[in-house]
């Protein structure tokens, strides 16, 4: 049995891993690297989400009706999960109330609503000087970039001032630009090193100087972006950093899975419910490297991202979009659909997530908008019986086995679920895309995890009520205890008391006793 | 506007069990023609039966389960049973005998078990079994191959004989002779040398005549479909690889006592049962060293009846006592997770 290797034998990068399973996938990238990154017309108003992402709401900072300047503070977080959210740009607030939001459990969500005022004029906070990033101390700079509200822009969203914040971990040697997008159709990350390397290679910096210890700094690109392998190597020689190295990873999904690269690159594996920075490895999407660089050089916050649109659009390309931009404002200055499309995306088409409607707006995670034709999507009712033929155990990357997971969750045994690690599960979608009985397996693992931690949770619960029963249980024992002590303690003092009593009774009986007769046999003793 | 929703991922799987079926019926095309070619047309009115009478029990089964019968009926996997059956009965075997078979193998191995991906056994070695266990004087009737053959049978003689079980020019003698396992199982039951036994006219280079080159076809049908990566290439080899490495030391040990490796795995349905029957997904195993395990043990069995077994070839036995393993070697090697420690 293999066992999961725990040091590197080459410097990261150097020689490139494989990591298991994977499927090979047509891109369908070049149609939206056609024309260079744009902005898109100021769309009437801004609708911006409080809940940017998983796991945390906002709290608004300001009120209806407020005038706000570019890059203002709109909320802060309630949690420290969470990240600022900044006005996009200049104008009033007109509301703060329910919109359509793009969570699936949730079909509406409390949105800050801004009309712009089409003067973009910027708060005194981002045109305040800071000192240059490459004096400042680990806690300011991880200070400024969580007041810039930066979070993961490949999707995962998780803020990046808490990726480094690495107090708890062994020192971090290995940072990762991630720019293998694996997934087909989205292409925001490549125009992005396309047209600013140098500025992605700063952000890297400057994020391995908040890292304080870090020794490589490893861009990952796909083998089929030919050309932004060469604008790197130029930035690479402007910049002149002997930790930058440049790698070209295998395009296989889902190669750009954090875990994933990180074995590729340094053939090491990511424990199980554990993190990257265990390894003493971060890895960071290459956008938000670059939003790094605008927070800390350009003094901006995080108040808009690329994103591409594609697919069956007219003009698929990729947009430099201010948050709470509307999705309907991007699709129409994109030409407008194709014939036939039944069903929007945020994200790629295999682990995106649908949008049932077009007047939610962009937020920091949207990475890619994609237009599906009804012919192109899954028949969702065409399943057949699982024929066992393992073509999903083969692509699996987390070298689970999809079918054996997908039986645990269809007879509701959740005990084999966990046996069999549903919880490691990266719902990559690899399985569903090559069963041949079209079985909506990422479907079932998604539902079959929520149960395994609800149930978790109640196992929690009961533990915890078990243990407060318990508890009081033992403190009620102890009370009884303490009260039965306490009475005997009593009814001893009290025995006692009578007993001296008693005792003092017979005494004086004795002395009136031998004052009325001496004692006898006592006295011939004392005769010898 | 509003657009449908649904969970990810939104494209579809680019195969189907129809496609795959397919591409397994594909595979078996060479084998059939050349099995056609060397025994007679008999194969092909074999084919014809089992699959007319796969296809009415499946039907009957689907209509009797409520089961969506349109979808099921063309997803070709009964096609493949009944195939697969066909081709391991002998080509003048009366036409009862596709019709029990199938009825075993799809409406007792198939069905009852809960239909398409449940059946616990392989459907078309149940079949094959029943009629080994029931009729097994049906398998010495085995026609000659072309070049030995007294007489070529037309297309109205074969069918006459399937349908009315009487060999009606000659005698049964006369149309048939034994396979080259059953000879050999004969010669060495009489005490005969295994080379000496070869020298009958059955035998071609190193498996039975004609035999052999049906092998060949097979086992072309067999890479092609591991090419597609329809089958894993480690059953197969696992298969094969422990036959070879099983009987080699034994031949050069003794050569007179046992057969050539090669006639092993060129003879009988060794190379059918590598790429075809023990490759079948859903009676196997579905772990990576599992499906080792299940190559090797059916290599294993399939020898252990044909040295001692009372049948000719332990193929459908060997297959069936392996399917009722794979669950528990499956439960045992299972891989380990990525991330977790060995
Ligand atoms: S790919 Fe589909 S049919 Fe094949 S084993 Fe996996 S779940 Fe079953
Ligand atoms: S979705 Fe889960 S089970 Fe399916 S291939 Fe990806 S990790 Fe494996």
């Amino acid at each position: 049995m293999t066992t999961a290797p725990i040091s590197m034998s080459h410097a990261p990068g150097e020689y490139l891993h494989s990591f298991p399973g994977g499927v090979k996938l047509r891109h369908y990238k070049r149609m939206s690297c056609l024309h260079p990154i744009a902005r898109p017309p100021m769309p009437d108003k801004l609708s911006l989400p409080l809940k940017q992402h998983v796991g945390s709401i906002a709290e608004p900072v300001v009120t209806v009706g407020q005038t706000v300047l570019k890059g203002e503070l709109l909320a802060k977080p309630n949690n420290p999960f969470g990240a600022l959210l900044h006005a996009p740009t200049s104008g009033y607030i007109s509301a703060i109330d329910q919109q359509p939001v793009i969570s699936p459990e949730h079909a509406t969500g409390a949105c800050i609503t801004l009309i712009p005022d089409n003067e973009d004029i910027w708060h005194p906070s981002c045109q305040r000087m800071i000192p240059d990033w490459r004096h400042m101390p680990k806690h300011e700079l991880i200070e400024h970039i969580a007041t810039a509200g930066i979070v993961g822009l490949g999707g995962a969203v998780f803020p990046t001032h808490r990726k480094l914040n690495t107090d708890f971990a062994p020192p971090i040697k290995t940072l990762i630009l991630n720019g293998a997008e694996c997934e087909p159709y989205i292409s925001c990350d490549e125009m992005l090193m396309r047209e600013h390397p140098e500025e992605v290679l700063l952000g890297g910096q400057i994020l391995a100087h908040a890292l304080e210890t870090v020794e490589h700094i490893i861009i990952a690109l796909e083998d089929q972006m030919g050309e932004v392998e060469d604008d790197f190597q130029r930035a690479r020689r402007l910049i002149d950093d002997p930790r930058i190295r440049i790698c070209r990873v295998r395009t296989i999904y889902p190669e750009g899975g954090e875990r994933q690269l990180i074995k590729v690159l340094t053939g090491l594996e990511v424990p199980s419910g554990g993190y990257p920075q265990q390894l003493g490895i971060v890895c960071v999407n290459v956008g938000t490297a670059w939003s790094v660089k605008r927070a800390l050089v350009d003094r901006v916050p995080l108040i808009e991202r690329v994103v591409t649109v594609t697919g069956a659009v007219n003009d698929p390309r990729n947009w430099l979009t201010l948050l709470g931009t509307p999705v309907s404002h991007l699709l129409k200055i994109s030409g407008g659909f194709k014939q036939n499309v039944s069903r929007l995306v945020m994200g790629g088409p295999i682990m995106g997530m649908a949008i049932s409607d077009d007047s939610i707006s962009i937020t920091k995670g949207f990475n890619c908008l994609l237009a599906l034709q009804t012919h192109q999507l899954r028949n969702p009712q065409q399943s057949m019986p699982c024929i066992n033929c393992t073509e999903c155990v083969r692509v699996c990357p987390a070298k689970l086995m999809p079918q054996m997971l997908f039986h645990s969750i269809r007879t509701d045994n959740t005990a084999d679920s966990s046996n069999l690690s549903l919880q490691d599960c990266i719902e990559c979608g690899c399985c569903d895309l090559v069963c041949p009985s079209h079985i909506p397996l990422t479907e079932y693992f998604r539902w079959g995890k929520s149960q395994l931690r609800s149930r978790l949770h109640e196992q929690q619960r009961a533990t915890k009520s078990e243990l407060r029963y318990r508890a009081r249980e033992t403190r009620l024992k102890t009370e009884q205890d303490q009260k039965q002590q306490r009475r005997v303690a009593r009814q001893q003092a009290a025995s006692d008391q009578q007993l001296a009593q008693q005792n003092i009774a017979a005494a004086l009986a004795r002395v009136r006793n031998k004052q009325a007769a001496p004692e006898k046999p006592n006295d011939q003793d004392s005769d010898k | 506007m509003k657009f449908s929703w649904s969970g990810a991922p939104h494209v579809p799987a680019q195969t189907s069990v129809a496609g795959v079926m397919q591409q397994v019926l594909l595979a078996l095309t060479p084998g059939v023609i050349a099995l056609t070619w060397f025994f007679g047309t008999g194969v092909l009115i074999q084919l014809v039966l089992a699959l007319v009478f796969a296809y009415l029990f499946e039907y009957l089964m689907l209509r009797l389960r409520k089961q969506p019968v349109a979808l099921f009926l063309s997803d070709y996997s009964a096609a493949v049973t009944a195939v697969l059956f066909a081709l391991c009965i002998p080509p003048l075997a009366p036409w009862w005998i596709s019709l029990i078979g199938m009825f075993f193998a799809m409406v007792i191995a198939k069905h009852l078990y809960g239909g398409l991906g449940h059946n616990r056994f392989n459907p078309a070695m149940v079949g094959l079994a029943v009629i080994l266990i029931s009729f097994p004087l049906i398998f010495t009737h085995w026609s000659p191959p072309r070049s030995l053959a007294e007489t070529q049978l037309s297309l109205s003689h074969v069918i006459s004989i399937i349908f009315t079980g009487n060999p009606i020019v000659a005698g049964w003698d006369a149309i048939t002779m034994a396979t080259p396992l059953d000879t050999l199982r004969t010669g060495s039951a009489r005490g005969l040398l295994v080379t000496e036994v070869r020298t009958a006219s059955v035998f071609g280079d190193y498996g039975g005549l004609g035999w052999e080159w049906v092998a060949n076809w097979y086992c072309l049908g067999g890479l092609w479909l591991l090419y597609r990566r329809v089958i894993h290439w480690r059953v197969p080899l696992a298969l094969l690889g422990t036959v070879f490495i099983l009987t080699t030391p034994l031949y050069l040990f003794d050569p007179d006592a046992n057969p050539l490796p090669l006639q092993h795995i060129f003879s009988g349905a060794t190379m059918l049962a590598a790429f075809f029957i023990a490759t079948d997904p859903v009676s196997g195993c579905s772990t990576p060293k599992g499906q080792l395990l299940f190559g090797c043990g059916v290599a294993i069995l399939l020898l252990v009846i044909r040295r001692w077994g009372a049948y000719p070839d332990g193929v459908a036995f060997a297959i069936l006592v392996m399917n009722m393993f794979a669950p528990l070697i499956d439960r045992y090697t299972r891989p380990r997770v990525f991330g977790h420690p060995g």
